[in-house]
């Protein structure tokens, strides 16, 4: 546990900004908002796409913050992501495990998610995503990931709409690409995992041009196999996005989590302990919408994992960066 | 820039309903920096606390400046940054050049109309707030009450209800459905509203009724009929958390530590990943 938690420094000064004098002589108002406006496009009806603000306007100062509220009129759309990213990383998977191989690599993405409501402010939350990983190094380990997602949303508008959430999640991680995800029985290169997550979520700041947010959240392995995976999950989210332009917006994220696994790590024969892992990310992300529903996005990560596993055996310190467009449709 | 009151591009004209007092001058209440006054055919002055308001004066908030007026009727309007107000005393009509108002109207002052080139507003004893910026936006946002536009030339007139908001461009030849604002957010960060600035509350009739509109927001969000939309984070990445896959993955899954190298620690050291 050696790795200090600095990356979330700079979210320690964001919430100053929420109490800056709204006489601020800083301009607020960097970029010009598009006159073509579409009150129908403000009108979302789903708990997850996002927040939404009328156009921003040199009055908005005196007006006060004005976020716009969806209304609940029947069932909502399913709302499906595509994506593919074109990365660099400087620690690419390898069965040569000692090796800091650097490799390019392709991501394809794709999901889907739903979340009609279920009662008295409660929203279904179900989702799946299939995620395709290619590098170009011999000796990097491709794969897959799949995961689909069953749970329930609620709001606390008595508590400053504070979000409460908890979900069972299935994954299934393939290494072996002549396997069928869900279908063909895993065998010992794969990795599955059933676990229940709760969180709850909170917004600390929140203007047309500044979101932060904050969340925590705990997930808890059912089962999983190999069985010595098995773990809990504690897990800190901060994201903080400034939107620069109206298309054009930065995400500086951190998340910081904790893996308390149930099988032991040691020596055999000298000291056995319970495995624990510190991970930790920060990501600088910049997004351009071209149009609506479109993105182009540019993104940096590092991460890193202190365990108690000896020899520092899975540790791991990982640099990615790269491009990568994405699109959202509903029907 | 005085031309420019001759032709007020946005005019607010509150008409009294029949039998109501017409306006006939104002009292500043409050002046924050940049304050100046036009009396008709007089040179500009800055305007201090007290000061009366009478005739065709003009008032001016410069950057960074806010001002408050209080008419002998009790009717209050607040004048953001960077605006350009002024009405003639006899009537109940006020202009709006330029910037952001907050406009209390008590209902026993009878009903008023707010006109503008396209919209014409009735209400009858509300408390709205007004932008108009030239060729962006004009913003019209009812906290308590309610009021009915009509666009020029029709009829069949929108009502906007308390915590509705029309958004339109100022040349826009057709009114745009109301959206619904969060009105608790909305009054908590407005300075208009005197929750985040230089102004007292309002009357306490008029927050009264404004508590009450937010309040029934709330029970509306309580039962699931307003979303007040989030996104679930449970990755670090973008806005929604889940587009920066790789990052995603370094930590949900660790595919940089693949299973098969990752057991209890039994094998030999490894270095990672």
């Amino acid at each position: 546990m050696k790795t200090p938690g600095l990356f979330a420094l700079p979210f320690l000064l964001l919430p100053t900004l929420a109490a800056a004098d709204v006489l601020s002589s800083l301009n607020p108002y960097l970029g010009n908002s598009d006159p073509d406006y579409n009150p129908q496009d403000l009108q979302a009806r789903e708990v997850d796409s996002g927040r939404n603000f009328a156009p921003a306007s040199p009055g908005d100062s005196d007006l006060g913050v004005q976020e716009i509220l969806g209304e609940y009129k029947g069932l909502p759309p399913i709302r499906a992501q595509l994506s593919t990213d074109f990365l660099w990383t400087d620690n690419a998977p390898s069965a040569a495990r000692q090796l800091d191989e650097p490799s390019f690599l392709w991501v394809g993405r794709a999901s889907a998610s739903w979340q009609p409501r279920l009662g008295a402010g409660i929203f279904a939350d179900l989702g799946m995503e299939a995620q395709i990983f290619r590098f170009d190094q011999s000796n990097a380990t491709d794969f897959e990931n799949y995961v689909v997602y069953a749970g329930a949303v609620k709001m606390l508008p008595d508590l400053d709409d504070l979000l409460i959430f908890g979900r069972f999640e299935y994954q299934f991680l393939n290494f072996d690409q002549a396997a069928v995800p869900f279908v063909t029985p895993a065998n010992s290169d794969d990795y599955s995992a059933a676990r229940v997550r709760i969180g709850a979520q909170k917004v600390l700041l929140n203007t047309p041009r500044q979101h932060l947010s904050a969340g925590l959240s705990a997930a808890f392995d059912l089962t999983a196999d190999p069985s010595a995976l098995e773990r809990n999950e504690y897990a800190l989210d901060l994201h903080y996005t400034l939107l620069i332009l109206d298309k054009l917006s930065a995400t500086l994220s951190y998340r910081a989590a904790i893996w308390d696994f149930r099988s032991d790590t040691g020596v055999v024969g000298f000291y056995t302990e319970t495995r624990r892992d510190f991970n930790q990310v920060v990501g600088l992300e910049l997004s351009y919408e071209p149009c609506k529903n479109y993105r182009i996005y540019t993104s940096v990560f590092f991460s890193d994992s202190d365990s108690n596993t000896p020899f520092g055996a899975n540790d791991s310190k990982a640099w990615t960066a790269g491009l990568g467009v994405g699109a959202t449709f509903e029907f | 820039m005085k031309t420019t009151f001759l032709i007020p591009v946005f005019s607010l004209l509150a008409l009294a309903a029949g039998q109501a007092d017409p306006l006939k001058s104002a009292k500043i209440t409050q002046a924050v920096n940049e304050v100046k006054l036009f009396p008709d055919a007089a040179s500009a002055r800055p305007a201090a606390i007290g000061d009366t308001v009478a005739g065709s004066t003009s008032v001016q908030t410069g950057r960074r400046s806010r001002a408050e007026l209080t008419f002998t009727d009790d009717t209050v309007t607040r004048l953001g940054q960077n605006s350009v107000f002024s009405f003639r005393s006899g009537g109940r009509e006020m202009e709006l050049s330029e910037g952001s108002i907050l406009l209390q109207v008590p209902k026993t002052n009878g009903g008023a109309t707010i006109r503008t080139a396209t919209v014409t507003a009735a209400i009858t004893g509300t408390t709205v707030m007004f932008e108009y910026s030239a060729g962006k936006w004009i913003k019209l946002i009812t906290l308590e009450g309610k009021q009915k536009l009509f666009i020029k030339g029709q009829k069949t007139p929108m009502e906007v209800p308390a915590g509705m908001m029309i958004i339109m461009n100022p040349d826009g030849k057709l009114l745009q459905n109301p959206v619904t604002v969060d009105l608790a957010r909305l009054v908590a960060t407005s300075a208009l509203t005197g929750k985040n600035g230089n102004f007292g509350p309002l009357n306490p009739k008029a927050e009264s009724l404004i508590a009450a509109a937010i309040e029934q927001q709330k029970e509306q969000k309580r039962n699931g009929e307003l979303i007040p939309t989030f996104v679930i984070v449970t990755g670090p990445g973008g806005r929604a958390g889940d587009e920066s896959i790789l990052a995603r993955s370094l930590t949900d899954f660790r595919p940089y530590n693949p299973p098969n190298l990752i057991g209890p620690g039994t094998g030999p050291p490894q270095e990672g990943p």
